[in-house]
């Protein structure tokens, strides 16, 4: 009977070695499935990034287009009506002016602020044709438009993450480092003879015990990864609001300019009359001041600082 | 290697083997609770980000809709004003394109709580 004992044993032995085995190569498995899942993972957080930067310079180049508008503005409309008021001024008499002056809507500081208004216009219009490579991004910048736009990298902006976190950070590194050094002490264990079984089945065991480990911290990096694609996706969204309300600005700024050159032609058309012309003067005039306010209004908050507003929102969105 | 020897090798390395495969079964429970774990707070943050998305969007297409709406209705004014010579009539009405132009839509977000509160209102007006 004692003679079999280690037969018994021998072949408890071997089945655990068998077992072992098969979960060394289940390990094997999770190992390759952690790898897959985490480089999926991270191209679709990069790709996610990447749509975000498209966006972001669309709505830059939006803003850029709205920047060159006032720049128009300025130098034809805003700089025309300037022009008209110096060529009456200079045929009127000073009670016409005082008159003028006296309308609602218009004051001799407005004219002057008006004046500045359409000398920067002129200014950055002339730079702008002038150089031909500047294009409408120089003037956007000038009018300060572009400016609350673009010089923020998009991820920061959005309190995202800036840099991929590589598949190598997963720890994948240190369980391949362990295989490694696993494979050589199967090695030693061949050469060893009778100990092979139980060094597989141990080597198996301890695989399969990294294939969990690997495989649960593909799925945190997967889960993190899904969470910031969300928020990314939800910036694009926002984005696209931004967007909204450049074009509100543009077209109100384009619905005004219309106007006021339409009675400016009104105007020019015909000698000025203090008496005949005045009510049209003020409305251009009344038009003119609504132009110059909206063209100072900031795409985002009253400080024309998108970072603060995005801030203030996403402090708010936490407590939630 | 006599039979004692090998007995008590077989015995060693059997030893050695239990206690490896507990090892494992142990670890291997731990990362399914933690990869639970991990599910449950990936659900719970995606809700949450799908929920403050859905409002935020949700306020600004009406804020923006709404204010187009006004936009439109005022410069109607606007032109009548300019046709009928009642410049009293058309200085209010620029007043009020500019005060709306001015008001950002994204300013009310600052207070997103009571957005929310008002979203919930069926009854709310709308006002931009």
């Amino acid at each position: 009977m004692i003679f079999v004992i280690p037969f018994i044993m021998g072949a408890a032995v071997l089945a655990t070695a068998a077992y072992g085995a098969v979960k060394g190569t289940e390990g094997f498995g999770n190992i390759n499935q952690a790898k897959e899942i985490g480089e999926r993972a991270q191209h679709r957080h990069e790709k996610a990034v990447s749509d975000l930067k498209v966006d972001w310079e669309a709505a830059n180049r939006l803003a850029e287009v709205y920047g060159s508008l006032q720049i128009r503005v300025r130098h034809r409309t805003i700089g025309r009506f300037v022009a008209f008021i110096e060529r009456i001024g200079q045929k009127a008499s000073a009670s016409d002016m005082k008159f003028l002056a006296g309308l609602e809507g218009i004051s001799i500081q407005q004219l002057k602020e008006y004046k500045t208004v359409a000398l920067e216009g002129q200014e950055v219009f002339q730079g702008v044709t002038s150089s031909a490579g500047a294009g409408v991004a120089a003037g956007a910048t000038a009018v300060g438009v572009a400016q609350t736009f673009g010089t923020v990298a998009v991820p920061q902006f959005f309190g995202l993450f800036s840099t991929n976190v590589a598949v190598s950070q997963l720890g994948m590194s240190g369980v391949a480092a362990w295989l490694g050094g696993g494979s050589m002490a199967l090695g030693g264990a061949v050469l060893g003879g009778i100990a092979l079984g139980p060094a597989l089945a141990v080597g198996g065991f301890q695989i399969a015990g990294k294939g969990e480990e690997a495989l649960t911290k593909a799925r945190e990096y997967e889960a993190q990864v899904n969470v910031e694609v969300a928020k990314i996706e939800e910036a694009r969204d926002f984005i696209r609001q931004v967007e909204r309300r450049v074009k509100e600005l543009g077209t109100l700024v384009s619905e005004l300019d219309s106007r006021v050159a339409l009675l400016l032609n009104e105007l020019e058309s015909q000698p000025f009359d203090r008496v005949q012309d005045a009510a049209k003067f003020q409305q251009v005039a009344l038009l003119v001041k609504g132009l110059v306010e909206i063209m100072k209004t900031p795409v985002l908050d009253s400080q024309g600082n998108l970072n603060s507003a995005v801030a203030n929102i996403q402090a708010k969105y936490r407590n939630l | 290697m006599s039979k004692m020897a090998a007995f008590v090798s077989g015995a060693d390395a059997l030893q050695q083997l239990i206690a490896h495969y507990f090892e494992y079964k142990q670890i291997a429970e731990q990362e399914r609770t933690k990869r639970r774990e991990i599910k449950a707070w990936e659900n719970e943050s995606l809700a949450k980000i799908k929920a403050q998305r859905d409002l935020l969007m949700e306020y600004l297409d009406r804020s923006f809709d709404e204010r187009s709406k006004n936009f439109q209705q005022l410069f109607d004014v606007v032109d009548r004003a300019i046709a009928s010579g009642n410049n009293e009539q058309l200085g209010l009405a620029l007043d009020s394109i500019t005060e709306l132009a001015k008001s950002s839509p994204f300013k009310e977000l600052a207070n997103l709580s009571s957005v929310q509160a008002a979203l919930a209102d069926p009854n709310h007006e709308w006002k931009f």
